[in-house]
């Protein structure tokens, strides 16, 4: 993590690791099923998007060990998952879900960029005299480079990844970076 | 009224008006030179003693400037049209560079009929050049006099440049070829008559504007006004080969990435710098409960029947609605950067966010709430307009209500003025369709600004801006001026009758005309439908 603020909150300062705030911008604009998967609307619905050798992998990944002809009643309505396996059949919903918004989410970050706005920490709670100057802070990025790996890290919840990559972002925003290596939150379009 | 007659004559006339002080550039001119200048338009509407949005309005023609303003911004556009010349190769622009060894080598532009080889100059009519100096007074004022044709483009200009009328160090604003070639051919009578040819083409074109000129003018001039939607308009009917509703269902395809990008060209130098996302997990009121839940916010959305008019006798009710009603609510105090939370009972005026409140008594039948109908008891969150209308109606001017109890609240510094820009475009774009009769560009405008305020919440068709507070604050002020409509009616004498959706009243007893205007435009009240409720024949 780059910087000098090496003990973070010892004034009382308030935020996040940028890297943090990243990721849960990104959780943020995951969309999909709206559903509970206890309804059989949402749990058919999650099946019907697993039926595809990727949503076999990701159940297998998300630990669903039945046989492939249990998988298929289900699928098919006759039989219904025990509720232990229909958390197993959300995670890998939404797993799939995640790699798939982020295959098109790449290309088109990539390609035309966004505009990240950062936050800065909150600083109400700071002693006296301890408070810096910060104000809310845009910056483009762009280029296939740094958005594969943005992707790449978000998917494999790769926190060095992420924290390396923000690293990165917040240099283009010149010398006071280091004040944005934790920040209360960031938003941008995808 | 005869439609197809009266446009063309007023046109006429209007286009004859403008023809008279020719000594503007053409609107995209202006810009250019400003942009050109580095002078923002604030700093050039304080010189010039405007607003900054006249200036707009100048610069892409909406308006032009009169009197005195009109001479100071003449003049002001000429100093800088001689500072920075047009840069296309073609236009007169590029003679100042070369203004002293103008004679030996280029002839100017307009004068390119008759190649005249000869550089010395004709006796007593030298041929126009280019002077990059106008005269000064002795103080170092630019001498200005009656307008007359400059010498090289014909336009007339009151400056002077070695005694004879042209346009500040020879720049002439870029104009119709036609006029042009007329005013050098005048300039050279000799030339006028021998070379037939090349001047058949001039004399068809100087032609013109007289016959299809106005119409087209008027055309061209009403394609300036919205700027950017008239330039959406246009290029969607033109990539739709004029299918009208072909074009339309594409732009209102596209209305939310347009109203956006409109927003951000409104930001452009503007004041406060607001902040596009905020991070609804801090701030636990704007959380929604699950995916498609509804978070905390009251908006007060008016839903009100008047239970004595529906009890009493049979009467005639006029169901009235307000124009763009969302398109207003866009002038509303918005906070400007993230919410913050105050746990006390303080208000302060300048900051605009969500409050906790206790809801006053509401004892009157004959008046809506202006929480509109809440059936929970205890106390709810509502936004700064509903606030602001509370504390307004617990004043001593209307003294309706108690004052509402605070117990905290989220809020941040706030501006009315956030979206003034943005609701203005819109707004002007929506009058000038409703002149026009043009229904792309109303339709057009209308899915920009409801589309922007039903997706700058948490919606994934507008990932560009996520502020769930600023949606709140604006439908609430919608709801607000509609209470505020109503409040009017009532105090002119009518009864209300039914007060619900966002735009809607409806009244009795009385004449609503003398209240309200009947019309589109956006202080108007349109009239909606004409119904008779309570309980018929009772004599």
């Amino acid at each position: 993590m780059a910087g000098r603020w090496t003990q973070f909150g010892l004034y009382g300062a308030n935020g996040v690791p940028g890297w943090v705030a990243l990721g849960r911008e990104m959780d943020r604009q995951v969309t999909g099923i709206k559903s509970p998967v206890d309804t059989k609307r949402g749990l058919a619905a999650r099946l019907r998007y697993l039926d595809s050798p990727a949503g076999r992998e990701a159940m297998a990944r998300a630990g669903i060990t039945t046989r492939p002809r249990t998988i298929a009643a289900w699928t098919a309505g006759t039989r219904r998952p025990l509720p232990v396996n229909r958390q197993r059949i959300d995670e890998a919903y939404w797993d799939l879900r995640r790699r798939n918004l982020a295959i098109d989410w790449q290309r088109r970050l990539a390609r035309t960029g966004t505009r990240i706005e950062i936050h800065p920490v909150d600083q109400r709670n700071v002693t006296r005299g301890r408070a810096r100057d910060l104000t809310v802070r845009r910056v483009t990025v762009r280029g296939y480079r740094i958005w594969d790996d943005i992707i790449a890290a978000w998917i494999n919840e790769d926190g060095e990844m992420l924290d390396i990559v923000w690293d990165e972002i917040i240099t283009d925003l010149g010398s006071d970076y280091d004040s944005y290596s934790h920040v209360s939150s960031i938003g941008f379009g995808i | 009224m005869s439609p197809d007659q009266d446009p063309d004559a007023l046109f006429a006339a209007v286009d004859a008006l403008l023809a008279q002080p020719r000594d503007l550039p053409a609107p995209e001119e202006r810009l250019r030179l400003r942009e050109a200048a580095h002078l923002s338009r604030p700093e050039l509407a304080s010189v010039l003693q405007v607003a900054p949005g006249t200036i707009a309005g100048w610069e892409t023609g909406r308006t032009e400037p009169q009197g005195t303003t009109r001479a100071a911004y003449a003049r002001l556009l000429d100093g800088l049209a001689a500072r920075y010349p047009a840069p296309s190769p073609g236009s007169p622009a590029t003679g100042p560079q070369t203004a002293t060894d103008a004679p030996s080598d280029t002839t100017p532009p307009h004068a390119s009929e008759p190649p005249t080889p000869t550089p010395a100059p004709a006796e007593p009519m030298p041929a126009p050049v280019p002077v990059r100096d106008p005269d000064r007074l002795p103080d170092g004022a630019v001498v200005t006099a009656t307008p007359e044709p400059c010498v090289l483009c014909g336009q007339p200009t009151p400056y002077r440049a070695a005694g004879r009328p042209q346009h500040l160090g020879g720049f002439c604003a870029p104009n119709t070829g036609g006029a042009g070639a007329v005013a050098v051919g005048a300039a050279n009578p000799a030339d006028a008559d021998a070379p037939p040819a090349a001047n058949g083409s001039a004399t068809v074109a100087a032609g013109s504007p007289g016959a299809a000129g106005p119409a087209r003018r008027a055309g061209q001039r009403r394609e300036d006004t919205g700027g950017l939607i008239a330039r959406n308009v246009a290029a969607a009917l033109e990539d739709n080969g004029g299918d009208v509703d072909a074009a339309l269902a594409a732009l209102i395809k596209r209305a939310i990435p347009d109203g956006m990008a409109l927003l951000n060209s409104t930001r452009v130098g503007s004041t406060y710098d607001f902040t596009n996302y905020v991070d609804t997990d801090a701030i636990p009121i704007l959380k929604k409960p699950s995916r498609d839940g509804a978070d905390l916010i009251w908006e007060g959305r008016p839903k009100w029947r008047n239970q004595q008019v529906e009890a009493g006798p049979a009467r005639t009710v006029t169901a009235l609605d307000v124009n763009g009603a969302y398109l207003s609510a866009l002038k509303t105090h918005l906070p400007i950067g993230t919410l913050r939370h105050n746990p006390d009972s303080t208000y302060d005026r300048k900051r605009s966010g969500v409050y906790l409140i206790d809801p006053p008594e509401w004892a009157h039948e004959d008046l809506p709430n202006p929480l509109g109908s809440r059936e929970e008891p205890g106390p709810l969150w509502v936004t700064d307009p509903t606030l602001r209308l509370l504390n307004r109606l617990s004043g001593p001017k209307y003294r309706l209500c108690a004052a509402p109890v605070i117990h905290e609240s989220w809020t941040s510094g706030s501006s009315e003025a956030l979206l003034e820009r943005f609701r203005r475009e819109l707004a002007t774009a929506r009058d000038t369709a409703l002149q026009d009769g043009d229904r792309v560009t109303l339709e057009y405008v209308k899915a920009m600004y409801s589309k922007f305020i039903s997706t700058i919440g948490e919606s994934s068709a507008n990932r560009e801006m996520r502020r769930p507070d600023w949606m709140h604050i604006i439908r609430s002020q919608a709801f607000t001026n509609l209470w505020l409509k109503a409040w009017k009616a009532h105090q002119a004498g009518l009864t209300l009758v039914r007060m619900m959706g966002t735009d809607e009243l409806h009244v009795t007893g009385g004449d609503w005309r003398t209240v309200f205007t009947e019309g589109r435009r956006l202080t108007d009240m349109k009239l909606k439908s004409e119904y008779t409720i309570g309980r018929g024949g009772d004599g």
